[in-house]
């Protein structure tokens, strides 16, 4: 049975599909056969950030309307292997999906694949709230503001009080994604630190992702940030990867970097 | 009352117990029984605290009324309360008039109660002709606790009872207690101690970053916080009307 994932936030733009890609990318590069879907039915944006726009011809609700077979909807990635995209409806609203039949579509996933990443519209709506509710696992996306802090707290109310684990008094596993991470703007006060992100949220931290131009560059050429290897932000999704595989890494770009790669790569002095 | 389910199946298993409680009951004291009066003031209070009116039982006190109230006039009374969720249970009236009035209205007769209800718990109860099968267990309420982070946009209540949260309790989530509150991890949301009205609630936390405390309504923004006990451990309690914070 397949581990479903569900990313999410509350607050909207705070990097939910880019994070949503790059987790699923990153999975599937590492052997897992992992499938992405789109829950922000009208609002289809991660065709565009995976680079499979041109080639969505059944979508998620066709599946559940049962106009396509889900073998017919699922996209497969040309750029890695075991990974499959499950798009949005765009000419549809949240109100074309229903438990029963985001449940069956979850069911059949489940039986062929390792992770199912669903990627979460924002609010706490309908949408929202279907997407997070079959989770095992909540990555939790915020943004270092207070706003986005707060929009997330809320959701981690909901996971934890309307989804089907809490209704069956078990707990959604949480993990904190610190994204569009700015040290230099902490460090002149502007925006909330790791720390007290932490402090507020209270979950374990997953990643700490900085802001960074290759995010913008990966979501307009559609390939998920987390395979330009060379980029800050592709690295923090990889580290974020490899520590929700069990593997214990140190934190990177929390501070403001001054010197070069090779500097960090044979330390510091003093 | 149907006792359909509780079929005796061994004629020597007893099938009932009588346990002493003492479950937390508010008395609803009307200084008019005219029902269009009363009807847009309790229809606020119950639009103020929500919570509080979902189905909370009470005692219907009309001794101080001036005039003894018409069974009709009761009647009408009664159905205001329903209407506004409130659960009449009992009724305190005049004792000369108070057995006919409960008898038609089907509430319990407190009317005869000289003393708090506490003492009449305590007063030896008729002994069982058969010993009761389990030892009697300290009634008083247990208090609710939380083990779990509280969130923004949650609510916790703890009818009746004092709450204790050992978890942090977020901006924008909100904690209410008709008894004491507790908070083991940081308090950033609300807390409201005594929504019933008592004045001996009080609030205790380790760190003080509330929005808002209340007791028995008294209150304090976080803007009176931060100038007294910002991210200290204090205690909350109602010293007249005045809502002070002593550091623990």
């Amino acid at each position: 049975m397949a581990e479903i994932i569900v990313v999410t936030s509350g607050k909207g733009g705070v990097g939910k599909t880019t994070s949503s890609a790059a987790i699923g990318t990153g999975l599937a590069l590492k052997g897992f056969k992992t499938v992405l879907i789109d829950f922000d039915v009208g609002l289809r944006n991660l065709d565009l950030i995976m680079g499979c726009e041109r080639r969505v011809v059944y979508d998620f609700v066709n599946v559940i309307n049962k106009e396509a077979t889900l073998n017919q909807a699922l996209i497969r990635d040309k750029r890695t292997e075991n990974l499959y995209i499950l798009p949005a409806s765009q000419t549809r609203d949240k109100d074309a999906l229903s438990i029963e039949g985001v449940e069956a579509v979850l069911n059949e996933l489940g039986e062929s694949f390792d992770y199912i990443v669903c990627d979460s519209p924002a609010g706490i709506e309908k949408g929202a709230h279907l997407a997070l509710y079959f989770a095992d696992t909540a990555i939790v996306v915020t943004n270092p503001e207070v706003s986005s802090v707060r929009d997330s707290d809320r959701i981690l109310g909901v996971l934890q009080s309307k989804s089907r684990k809490a209704e069956q008094g078990e707990t959604v596993k949480e993990h904190l994604l610190l994204t569009r991470y700015n040290p230099s703007r902490v460090d002149a006060g502007e925006m909330l630190s790791v720390e007290d992100v932490k402090e507020i949220l209270a979950i374990p931290l997953l990643g700490v992702i900085p802001e960074s131009e290759a995010v913008l560059k990966a979501s307009n050429q559609g390939v998920p940030v987390i395979m330009d290897s060379d980029s800050d932000a592709g690295q923090a999704y990889d580290d974020a990867i490899a520590r929700f595989m069990g593997e214990d890494r140190e934190h990177r770009f929390l501070n403001v970097e001054r010197k070069g790669f090779l500097s960090r790569v044979f330390g510091r002095k003093g | 009352m149907p006792m359909g389910h509780a079929v005796n199946q061994e004629s020597n298993t007893c099938c009932f117990q009588f346990k002493s409680t003492r479950a937390a009951l508010n008395e609803l004291i009307l200084s008019t029984s005219d029902t269009e009066q009363l009807q847009p003031q309790l229809a606020a209070h119950a639009a103020k605290v929500p919570m509080l009116f979902s189905n909370m039982p009470v005692v219907l006190n009309l001794q101080q009324l001036t005039s003894a109230p018409t069974l009709v006039e009761l009647q009408a009374l009664i159905r205001l309360c329903r209407e506004l969720a409130l659960v009449p249970v009992g009724l305190k009236a005049d004792p000369e008039t108070s057995a006919e009035l409960c008898n038609v209205t089907q509430l319990a007769d407190f009317s005869h109660q000289r003393r708090p209800v506490r003492d009449m718990e305590a007063a030896p109860e008729p002994v069982a002709a058969e010993p009761p099968a389990a030892p009697e267990q300290p009634s008083a309420p247990a208090a609710k606790v939380i083990t779990t982070p509280v969130r923004s946009g949650q609510q916790v209540y703890a009818r009746g009872t004092d709450l204790v949260i050992l978890a942090p309790v977020s901006a924008g989530a909100e904690v209410m207690a008709d008894g004491h509150i507790h908070v083991y991890g940081p308090l950033r949301g609300r807390a409201m101690a005594g929504v019933n009205g008592d004045t001996e609630a009080r609030i205790f936390c380790q760190s003080m970053e509330a929005e808002l405390i209340s007791i028995a309504g008294y209150f304090k923004t976080s803007e009176d916080l931060h100038a007294e006990c910002w991210q200290q451990p204090i205690q909350a309690l109602l010293r007249g009307s005045r809502l002070d914070t002593v550091s623990l």
